[in-house]
């Protein structure tokens, strides 16, 4: 991805900032953390299911 | 369990107090700067942005340990593993990428502290595969993510960027400066006889053995292990 700025120095940034400011990355991020936390509950609430059948 | 887990929760609160304490404010005769904050290289980061970061990263290393696991002293390790497998770029990674990298961290720490007692390695309380094989994992992380960033405050071209060759080499100094020390010193104790306890102590367990009290009331059996 690379620093955003035409030199590598912090010199250039005023404050703090994120890695992919200014470009589509942080979307990118939070759709694939969405798509994590989809999976993450289909796949958890399945498996549970499972087991309640036990009792 | 319950003091165990406990005492993992304590930890990872006290992560929020020791990273936050590594920003540098501003103001003082020894800050970077007089109207910013730092980290302790001098490149910006602000309190808000670090806490967020770290709730990130529980979040993701706990939910991973759980996929995997269902234990919750795992999920709790996972947590610790996210922090550790994000902290080499807390300052500069988005909320949703450190949700994903530490996410990945606790997928992948039981299988890695499976993997390291199959070779031999005792490890009790999985500290080996939370601060080293996810430290090592999120070292790497940063040159996987970062490179091209610049590692320190500096005029451009006087201030190292980061590199993913750079930061495995960093991973693999590192691994040796814990690892060759850590060898000598065990070798040492075990030399001596001060590096374990004789196997009977082990089987008894070192409370029995060690402690002149008990932890529980006569009579309170422990529970059956939780069938999977």
């Amino acid at each position: 991805m690379g620093f955003p700025y035409d030199s590598a120095t912090w010199d250039v940034v005023d404050g703090a900032m994120f890695m992919g400011w200014g470009s589509a990355m942080p979307g990118l991020y939070t759709l694939i953390a969405i798509v994590i936390c989809g999976l993450v509950l289909v796949l958890g609430n399945g498996s549970e299911h499972k087991r309640y059948k036990d009792y | 369990m319950p003091f165990t887990v406990t005492g993992l929760m304590l930890i990872i609160a006290g992560f929020w107090g020791f990273l936050m304490a590594c920003v540098i404010v501003p103001g003082e005769a020894w800050s970077w700067f007089g109207d910013k904050p730092s980290t302790i290289y001098g490149t910006p980061i602000t309190l808000s942005a670090l806490a967020f970061n770290i709730l990130m990263a529980i979040a993701g290393g706990i939910i991973g340990a759980w996929l995997i696991t269902r234990d919750p002293f795992w999920m709790m390790s996972g947590a610790l593993a996210g922090i550790i497998s994000v902290a080499s770029g807390l300052d500069i990674y988005y909320p949703s990428l450190v949700f994903i990298i530490s996410f990945v961290a606790g997928v992948i720490l039981k299988p890695c502290a499976t993997w390291l007692e199959n070779r031999g390695i005792d490890d009790a309380v999985g500290a080996v595969t939370v601060h080293g094989t996810i430290g090592l994992f999120g070292v790497v992380m940063l040159g996987v993510f970062a490179s091209g960033y610049p590692a320190l405050q500096g005029a451009a071209g006087d201030a190292p960027t980061i590199s993913l060759m750079g930061q495995i080499i960093g991973a693999v100094v590192f691994f040796l400066c814990g690892f060759v020390p850590g060898y000598i010193v065990s070798l040492v104790l075990k030399g001596m006889g001060m590096l374990r306890v004789p196997e009977g102590a082990e089987v008894a367990g070192l409370d029995t053995v060690k402690v002149p009290a008990q932890g529980y009331p006569e009579g309170i059996m422990v529970s059956p292990p939780a069938s999977r």
